[in-house]
C-alpha cells in the first residue's frame, strides 16, 4: 500500500550546512497493516511521515502509494498531527466538513456524513462549538473525524496522543484500535512511546538516530484485543525499550519551508 | 457584594473619565480667558453651539448633517480604496517571497511620510477637489494595513496549510478559507490603525485642499468667522464619529470573529 523505495532527505541548517535526516529508507506498509514507527526523538520519524504525506519531497528515492508516486497531499492519506491544527474559525461542524466542501460534496449529503462520522469518533452534541472550547482529546477526536469522514485509504498519524493526559491518551487509542477493527484501513503510526507501539502495532519499524536507516523491524504476534498488563506485552516494550536505549538520542531542527503557504496547485 | 462593586466600578469608570476630561477643559477655559482675554470655549458653550448646529444652524452656509455626511463619504471612498489595496497586495506579498522582497522597503518609506506631506502630490495629481482629498485618505491609510496583512499571512501556521491541502483544498480555497480567516486578527489591526490615520488625515487636507464641504472645511471657514464654539463643536463631532466607528464597527467585528475563535489579539 505504502512503500518508501531508498528515500533519502536532508535540510539546509543555519551556518551549518546540510544535515543528512534519512539515508537509504526502504520498507513497505500492507494494506490494512497498522505499523508503529518507533524512534528516538529527533530522528526524523517526522520527516518520513510528512514525506508519505507529500508534504515533502525527498532529495532520492520515491515514495508509492497504492501503485503511483505520491508528489502532493491528498485525501486518500489522511494525516493526524501531533497538535490537533484544527481551523479555528470553523465549528467542529465546519472542521469536520471542511475536506467534504472541498470536493463539492452536496449539503444535504456533507450534513449526514458529517454527522455520522461525530457519532463514530464518539463527539456528538458538539458540533457548533468552536475548537477552543474542547479538551486536547476532543479536539484529536475532531481531527480524526475530520479525515474519516472522506473515507481515506491509509492514515498517517504523527505522534498523535503525545501531547494528552494519560488518561485520554489510552482511551483514544483504544477508540481508534475500535475504529480500525471495524474498518481495516492501512495506518502508519509515529510514535516515541515503546507502550504505545507494543499496544498498537502489527509490526513496527524501529529508526536509528540522522542519518536514520532502518534499524530493525518487529512483527508483533499478538492477536485479537491486547490486556495492557499481559506478560507478553511487558516482554515486547522491554525488548523494545532496550533497543531503544542502545541508539544515541538526536535532533534535528524542525523542517519549515514558506514556500509551501500559498503554494497553488 | 465584590461583583457589585466591581459592576458599578465598570459602571461609573466612563462617567469618571467624561468629567475629568469636562472638568480640565473647563479649567483651561477659565485659565485662559481670565490670563489671556479671549472667549476659549467651555464645554457649555460648545455644547450650545452645537446644539444649534444639530437644530439646524448653518455653518459656512451649509447644515452640520451635509459637512457630516461629505466627511463621511470620502473617508469611506478613500477607506475602501486603502483597504482593499492593502488587503490584496499585503496577500500577495505574503506569498510571493519576490513581491515582498521588490515593495516592502516602499511601503515602508510610505509608512514615514507625514499625512499632510501628501497635500503638494495630491494637487498636482488630481486638482482641488474631491479625488484630492480621496487620494490623501487612501495613501496614508494603505500602508499600515498592507503592513499588518502581510505579517498576519506570514504568520499563519504552516500546518493549516498542510492540514488544509491534505483534505483537498488547493489555490483558490486555500485563500479565502485559510490564509484569510487566519490573518483575519493582523487584517483587523491594520483596518484599525488605518481607519484612525484616514480619519484624522481627511479632516486636514479638507481643511487645506479647498473641499468646500466637510467637518475640516468647517472648523477653518469657523475659525476665519471667530465662531469658536462651532469650531470646538466640529472636533467633537469628529472625536465622536471616530469613537462609534472604533467601538461599534471594530469592536463588533471582532467579537463575532477572532474573539469567538478564541485567536488573541495581535497588535
Amino acid at each position: 500500500m505504502i512503500r518508501f523505495e531508498n528515500i533519502s532527505m536532508s535540510f539546509s541548517r543555519a551556518r551549518a550546512g546540510r544535515l543528512d535526516v534519512l539515508r537509504g529508507i526502504d520498507f513497505q506498509i500492507q494494506e490494512g497493516e497498522l505499523v508503529c514507527l518507533l524512534g528516538p526523538s529527533g530522528c526524523g520519524k517526522s520527516t518520513l511521515l510528512n514525506l508519505a504525506a507529500g508534504f515533502l519531497v525527498p532529495d532520492s528515492g520515491r515514495v508509492v502509494f497504492g501503485g503511483a508516486p505520491v508528489s502532493t497531499p491528498g485525501p486518500e492519506r489522511g494525516v493526524i498531527f501531533q497538535e490537533p491544527t484544527l481551523f479555528p474559525w470553523l465549528t467542529v461542524f465546519g472542521n469536520v466538513a471542511f475536506g467534504l466542501r472541498a470536493a463539492g460534496v452536496n449539503p444535504g449529503q456533507v450534513q449526514a456524513k458529517v454527522k455520522e462520522t461525530l457519532r463514530l469518533a464518539g463527539i456528538e452534541g458538539f458540533d457548533d462549538q468552536y475548537p477552543h472550547a474542547l479538551s486536547g482529546g476532543m479536539r484529536q477526536r475532531v481531527a480524526l473525524a475530520r479525515v474519516l469522514v472522506l473515507d481515506p485509504k491509509a492514515l498517517l498519524m504523527d505522534e498523535p496522543f503525545s501531547s494528552l493526559d494519560a488518561n485520554s491518551r489510552e482511551r483514544l487509542q483504544d477508540e481508534l484500535l475500535r475504529i480500525w477493527q471495524a474498518h481495516r484501513r492501512t495506518i502508519l503510526f509515529v510514535t516515541h512511546s515503546v507502550q504505545e507501539a507494543a499496544y498498537l502495532a502489527d509490526r513496527i519499524v524501529l529508526m536509528g538516530p540522522p542519518p536514520a536507516a532502518v534499524q530493525s523491524e518487529i512483527v508483533v504476534d499478538l492477536q485479537g484485543p491486547r490486556d495492557r498488563n499481559s506478560p507478553k506485552l511487558r516482554q515486547l516494550e522491554d525488548s523494545l525499550r532496550s533497543q531503544l536505549g542502545a541508539l544515541p538520542c538526536c535532533h534535528v531542527p524542525r523542517e519549515a519551508d514558506r514556500s509551501e503557504r500559498c503554494r497553488s496547485k | 457584594m465584590r461583583t457589585i462593586l466591581w459592576g458599578a466600578r465598570r459602571a461609573l469608570m466612563p462617567l469618571a473619565t467624561a468629567a475629568l476630561v469636562l472638568g480640565a477643559w473647563q479649567a483651561l477655559a477659565m485659565t485662559v480667558t481670565a490670563v489671556r482675554g479671549v472667549d476659549f470655549p467651555t464645554p457649555w458653550t460648545t455644547g450650545e453651539s452645537l446644539l444649534r448646529l444639530l437644530g439646524g444652524v448653518d455653518l459656512a452656509d451649509r447644515s452640520i448633517y451635509r459637512h457630516v455626511y461629505d466627511s463621511l463619504a470620502r473617508w469611506a471612498a478613500g477607506f475602501a480604496v486603502a483597504a482593499i489595496g492593502g488587503i490584496l497586495f499585503g496577500l500577495l506579498a505574503g506569498c510571493r517571497r519576490g513581491v515582498e522582497e521588490l515593495t516592502v522597503p516602499v511601503v515602508h518609506i510610505l509608512q514615514l511620510v507625514p499625512g499632510l506631506a501628501w497635500i503638494p502630490v495630491a494637487l498636482l495629481l488630481f486638482g482641488i477637489g474631491e479625488q484630492a482629498t480621496v487620494f490623501m485618505i487612501a495613501i496614508t491609510a494603505f500602508s499600515p494595513i498592507a503592513i499588518n496583512v502581510l505579517s498576519g499571512v506570514k504568520r499563519v501556521d504552516v500546518t493549516y496549510v498542510r492540514a488544509a491541502r491534505m483534505l483537498g483544498a488547493t489555490g483558490t480555497e486555500l485563500f479565502t478559507r485559510v490564509m484569510i480567516p487566519g490573518a483575519l486578527p493582523s487584517i483587523l489591526s491594520g483596518l484599525r490603525i488605518g481607519m484612525g490615520n484616514s480619519w484624522r488625515v481627511l479632516v486636514a487636507a479638507e481643511m487645506v485642499v479647498g473641499t468646500g464641504t466637510g467637518l475640516g472645511y468647517a472648523i477653518i471657514q469657523a475659525r476665519w468667522t471667530l465662531d469658536y464654539q462651532a469650531a470646538f463643536a466640529c472636533v467633537l463631532i469628529i472625536c465622536l464619529i471616530g469613537l462609534v466607528l472604533e467601538r461599534y464597527v471594530f469592536s463588533a467585528i471582532e467579537r463575532i470573529t477572532v474573539d469567538r475563535w478564541g485567536l488573541s489579539h495581535q497588535a
